[in-house]
């Protein structure tokens, strides 16, 4: 049975999420534009600029939140099954026997496929936790945890 | 799927009358609200027609459904074939199905029929519904499931070491675990005031109308006229008061009959492992559950509970069945008397021994970080009350030596118990509840540190089980010290990936 200590996510998985959160985060400067354009009357180079800057902000912020997310995220698997440390400010300890997992499945989104990263979501038959997902591992990282885990639960049930 | 399957024995249909039966649960579920939005909507429909033309519609479909629906008692499993337009052929093995539920009301007993629900674990509908069939069609379904059950039984006994087999006869077989009484039935009504909501959207909707309005005020009226010499606000107040006392009766009242229709001679037995359960004064449901289904139990004594001294044992299954989509089964005891709970509990799981639990208390400042809680909760509100209307509700702050004894209260009834079979977790003031989860039900373990926690050093753990009701109480338990749950949430997690789940 393979076991490992805690370990964090895959390094590339940073740079993903915080590209994505440049992306999304476009969606504040919509309103800050509307409101000092066409609200406030103000003329459209300041109003550029302060919906650039709304996007900036928000861009920090929430891209310095994935970073200590990022960094607190860690795993490790045990002879009793998956354990994930995750969240910044309310933090949780989640513990996933191997014996009660139901099935796993990989996705891999588009850019997630260009860094080789993987997402693997174990379900169980729990209700809050019917599926649990671990996300950043690269794509071997990521099979190799599915194949595992799944080795050994099949070995205990039979 | 349909073009494999080839049946081995002769199909079976359903009982002739089951057209009338079907066309009747068709009725429920088109017709009521259209009919109510006719009566009560005040101004009238260009026409009838439309009833016409849905109930017509309505009972070609019922004969169509009744003379498509046709299944088999294969060896191992229950075949149904349904439907002309878009046909369905289900195969439930026998050893999948988890629940057999039997409905019987009046106009069944006058054709000695009966509808049978068929459960499985997994989806949010009943597998089957076979609506409806005679007395010996469900005899041979239940001898068939009952059959493969027993089989399953002992291949499972000599797999699973953690369950005692019960090759011994238990003493209790045979006669019911429980036996709910006449009163035990009036007390649930009483308490349970289940004719609250029913009643005050049937009120509701009457006041719609004008004439009934003009109606119930002069009846109010009348009720005080005959007694002179009140001021205008004294025989208002009059008024009110004899409706509030009213409708309290009437809800009373309502919600007793609602209690005897539902639990009348409420009988549960156990047979061959599995739960059996049968009430109702006129619609008689009779429902049959695997012990071994069985997730979390629930015991509840509310502040009303206490007051006619019962308390009330319900449990959690993994079906995902809802009382929408067909007949739930929750109940292990509606009522009952407090001494008789943890012998019931233990006669239905032998590992689950209430009355020898180790209950161990959170942590010290369990009610201090509560009373902080609440105080968060509740002064902005009263802030917010006493700048906006008016500064004297700045006085309610004096009563925080309520939500002060509530904190208290509250941490001295929280409490847990862990064992090798079992972790529990009970709490409440009013509404006291304790939850027991048998550790081979534990799916996921998770310890959660708030920053408030992070900064008492304490931790809150809780445990996810299959087919739950996040809303109900279940095991959560905060406030516990850091070194205390890391152990427990250790232990706990050995204790798990030891023991194999069992649907």
């Amino acid at each position: 049975m393979k076991t490992f200590p805690f370990r964090p996510l895959a390094d590339a998985y940073l740079p993903h999420t915080l590209l994505i959160t440049r992306l999304w985060t476009v969606v504040f400067a919509v309103p800050a534009f509307v409101l000092s354009f066409f609200a406030a009357d103000l003329p459209w180079y300041h109003a550029t600029i302060i919906a650039l800057s709304a996007w900036l902000l928000m861009a920090v912020l929430i891209g310095s939140y994935n970073k200590a997310w990022f960094k607190r995220y860690s795993f490790s698997l045990t002879t009793e099954g998956l354990l994930i440390n995750r969240g910044v400010f309310w933090r949780q300890m989640i513990c996933l026997p191997r014996n009660r997992v139901q099935h796993i499945d990989i996705t891999t989104g588009p850019l997630e496929r260009k860094r080789g990263l993987s997402q693997l979501i174990v379900h169980t038959a729990g209700t809050r936790d019917a599926s649990v997902t671990l996300h950043g591992l690269t794509a071997e990282d990521a099979a190799d945890l599915r194949h595992e885990l799944i080795i050994t639960n099949q070995g205990d049930s039979v | 799927m349909s073009e494999t399957f080839e049946p081995q024995t002769e199909a079976k249909r359903l009982h002739p009358s089951s057209p009338l039966f079907i066309f009747i649960e068709a009725v429920k579920k088109l017709i009521v609200p259209l009919v109510g939005s006719y009566f009560l909507g005040g101004s009238h429909y260009s026409g009838e027609w439309i009833f016409y033309a849905i109930a017509i519609l309505a009972s070609v479909g019922t004969i169509i459904q009744y003379w498509f629906y046709h299944y088999w008692l294969e060896e191992d499993r229950i075949v149904v074939k349904s439907g002309i337009l878009f046909k369905s052929l289900r195969q439930v093995p026998y050893e999948r199905i988890q629940n057999v539920n039997i409905e019987k009301n009046p106009l069944h007993k006058l054709f000695k029929v009966a509808t049978l629900q068929i459960e499985s674990a997994s989806g949010s509908k009943p597998e089957a519904i076979i609506r409806v069939i005679n007395g010996q069609q469900v005899a041979e379904i239940q001898n068939a499931i009952k059959h493969a059950g027993g089989q399953l039984n002992t291949t499972a006994s000599t797999s699973n070491e953690n369950e005692p087999a019960k090759d011994i006869v238990n003493p209790q077989e045979g006669k019911p675990l429980l036996h709910m009484s006449v009163g035990d039935v009036t007390r649930y009504g009483c308490i349970h005031w289940q004719a609250l909501v029913p009643l005050a959207a049937i009120f509701g909707l009457a006041m719609q109308s004008e004439k009934l309005q003009h109606q119930f005020a002069n009846f109010l009226l009348g009720l005080v006229m005959q007694v002179k010499n009140l001021t205008l606000i004294e025989s208002k107040v009059i008024n009110y008061m004899i409706f509030a006392l009213m409708a309290m009766v009437a809800v009373w009242l309502v919600s007793m009959l609602m209690a005897h229709l539902k639990f009348h001679g409420f009988k549960l037995e156990e047979h061959n492992k599995k739960l059996h359960a049968e009430m109702g004064l006129l619609t008689r449901i009779t429902a049959n559950i695997p012990i071994k289904r069985i997730q979390l139990l629930r015991i509840r004594s509310s502040v009303l509970h206490r007051l006619v001294n019962r308390h009330s044992i319900s449990m959690e299954t993994a079906g995902g069945v809802t009382a929408q989509t067909g007949i739930v089964m929750r109940w292990i005891a509606p009522m009952i008397e407090p001494k008789h709970v943890s012998p019931l509990v233990q006669t239905i799981e032998p590992n689950i021994d209430l009355s020898q639990l180790k209950w161990q208390a959170l942590s010290d400042k369990a009610w201090w970080r509560l009373f902080k809680k609440l105080s968060a909760l509740i002064i902005p509100i009263i802030a917010i009350l006493s700048v906006t209307l008016s500064k004297t509700f700045g006085l309610a702050l004096l009563a925080f030596p309520i939500w002060l004894a509530y904190a208290k209260a509250w941490a001295k009834n929280a409490q847990f118990a862990h064992n090798q079979h079992l972790i529990a977790y009970r709490s409440g003031v009013f509404f006291h509840t304790i939850s027991v989860v048998k550790i081979n039900k534990i799916q996921t373990i998770h310890l959660v540190e708030s920053p408030f926690d992070r900064r008492n050093h304490h931790g809150q753990l809780w445990v996810d089980t299959a087919g739950s009701h996040i809303a109900l109480h279940h095991i959560s338990i905060p406030y516990l010290e850091k070194p205390e749950l890391i152990q427990l949430h250790q232990k706990l997690n050995q204790q798990v990936s030891d023991t194999r789940f069992v649907w």
